[in-house]
């Protein structure tokens, strides 16, 4: 009799740490989701050139210097600083973080009347050769420059208030390198930090229109960036 | 008597439920709250422009994008788990104080400010922030950091001549409990330390300090 109770007594004590590990697991779960998602920029800057412009700009290479993030990963919300993993990830199917943003900015020049030569949209990431990258410097031979970028941090800041849903901050620093294609040197160059603040978030989505948003932000300072027009203005 | 009393109150449990939900209210308002403090700059004297300078400027727009809940907040709180809506505020937006306090440091070195001016000078307070260094026990020290962009430019082109990003820093380690003690004059000596490299910018005095006579 005794040795069935210490049984059912085991019994209830095993269960019991399977339940407290499936909660748990629910929980941490619930914060450690990763959405897959498709991007297209749809800037919406317009500030465009006054008259024809004098000099054409090809895109260039695009790179992703971020140290802690992948090149598919467009955005993560951090979790508590103690603590190393993200609490939402979005990340990208097919192209990557720097590709979305090369497209964004050839649809911010041209609509802005930037005589823009650039193929389509490259899946270029840090890991390529640098035969590669080279070849791509070669692209577009008739372009006067070439407009390359690096995505130098992106991230959310996660400002918590009392009794309402926390605030969060989102930012994209980018440096722009506009490159002479007569001499390969570098006549222009700057770094732009777009931001958004937004109090409705969770999900992918949320990521998602972060991260829009931000480099809608970078876009509006690059095309009315002065010094930067100026290389294009007649 | 009291100590009986005191006893007999903890033993109800929804007394001790009440004080419970007391501390942690207490404990944590801490961190959400706003607290206000007085900041004044007083940047010290550097290196004087040489006399008869070639051109003078124009304090323009200086912005905050820092990642801050407004403009006015010097110092964003954080608990275990990051940055809450409390902060250390100014009376001030800071980017005001700080091109006050910028106005002051080139006064003090020669540099003539006139409205209009050839070259204008604008700022961008773009990020702060705080690191604490944990001791074995309690926190050893602090750092406190800001970085500003100055753009300088030409107002007759409004195109930009110059412009550089700098990280002024402060560390403290006269740590108190009273946090205001240490937080406004670690902040002051940061934001001193941010206009003192520009100030001090040799490439940004050349816009400013007049030709050598005896130049080649």
């Amino acid at each position: 009799m005794a040795s069935t109770g210490n049984k059912s007594g085991t019994a209830v004590r095993a269960l019991r740490w399977v339940s407290w590990m499936a909660l748990a697991a629910l929980l941490t779960g619930c914060v450690a989701s990763s959405y897959r998602m498709t991007l297209a920029l749809e800037p919406s800057v317009q500030d465009p050139l006054r008259g024809v412009p004098k000099a054409s700009v090809a895109l260039g290479r695009f790179r992703d210097s971020r140290t802690d993030a992948a090149w598919y990963v467009l955005l993560y919300k951090p979790n508590a600083p103690n603590f190393l993993k993200p609490t939402e990830l979005a990340w990208l199917k097919t192209n990557s973080v720097a590709g979305v943003l090369r497209d964004g900015a050839a649809e911010a020049l041209g609509q802005n009347g930037f005589k823009t030569i650039g193929g389509p949209s490259d899946t270029f990431h840090n890991g390529l050769t640098a035969a590669i990258e080279r070849s791509e410097f070669k692209a577009d031979p008739v372009a006067s420059y070439l407009l390359c970028g690096d995505i130098k941090s992106a991230g959310c800041r996660n400002i918590q208030r009392l009794f309402a849903h926390s605030i969060i901050k989102t930012w994209l620093t980018v440096r722009f390198d506009l490159v002479n294609q007569a001499d390969r040197l570098t006549v222009w160059h700057d770094t732009y930090t777009g931001q958004t603040t937004m109090t409705n978030h969770s999900g992918g989505e949320f990521l998602a229109i972060a991260f829009a948003a931000a480099s809608d932000d970078v876009m509006r300072q690059l095309v009315t960036d002065r010094t930067f027009r100026s290389y294009f203005e007649p | 008597m009291k100590t009986k009393l005191f006893h007999v109150l903890m033993k109800d449990p929804r007394i001790r439920a009440i004080i419970c939900i007391g501390l942690a209210g207490l404990a944590t308002g801490c961190v959400f709250m706003r607290k206000p403090v007085t900041l004044t700059l007083a940047p010290p004297a550097g290196q004087p422009l040489p006399a008869g300078s070639k051109a003078s400027l124009a304090l323009g727009e200086f912005k905050d994008t820092r990642l801050v809940t407004d403009g006015f907040v010097l110092v964003q709180d954080e608990n275990a788990y990051g940055p809450t809506e409390g902060a250390f505020v100014t009376e001030k937006p800071v980017a005001e104080l700080f091109r006050d306090g910028l106005r002051s440091a080139l006064e003090q070195d020669g540099f003539p400010i006139t409205q209009p001016a050839p070259y204008e000078l604008r700022g961008n307070l773009q990020s702060s922030g705080v690191r604490v260094i944990e001791g074995f026990m309690f926190p050893r020290e602090i750092k406190f950091w800001l970085t500003a962009r100055f753009d300088l430019v030409d107002s007759a082109t409004g195109l930009t001549v110059w412009h550089d990003t700098y990280t002024g820093q402060n560390t403290t380690t006269n740590l108190t409990w009273n946090r205001k003690m240490f937080v406004v004059p670690a902040c002051s000596n940061m934001l001193v330390n941010t206009i003192t490299q520009l100030v001090s910018d040799r490439m940004f005095r050349r816009y400013f300090e007049p030709q050598p006579t005896n130049a080649p």
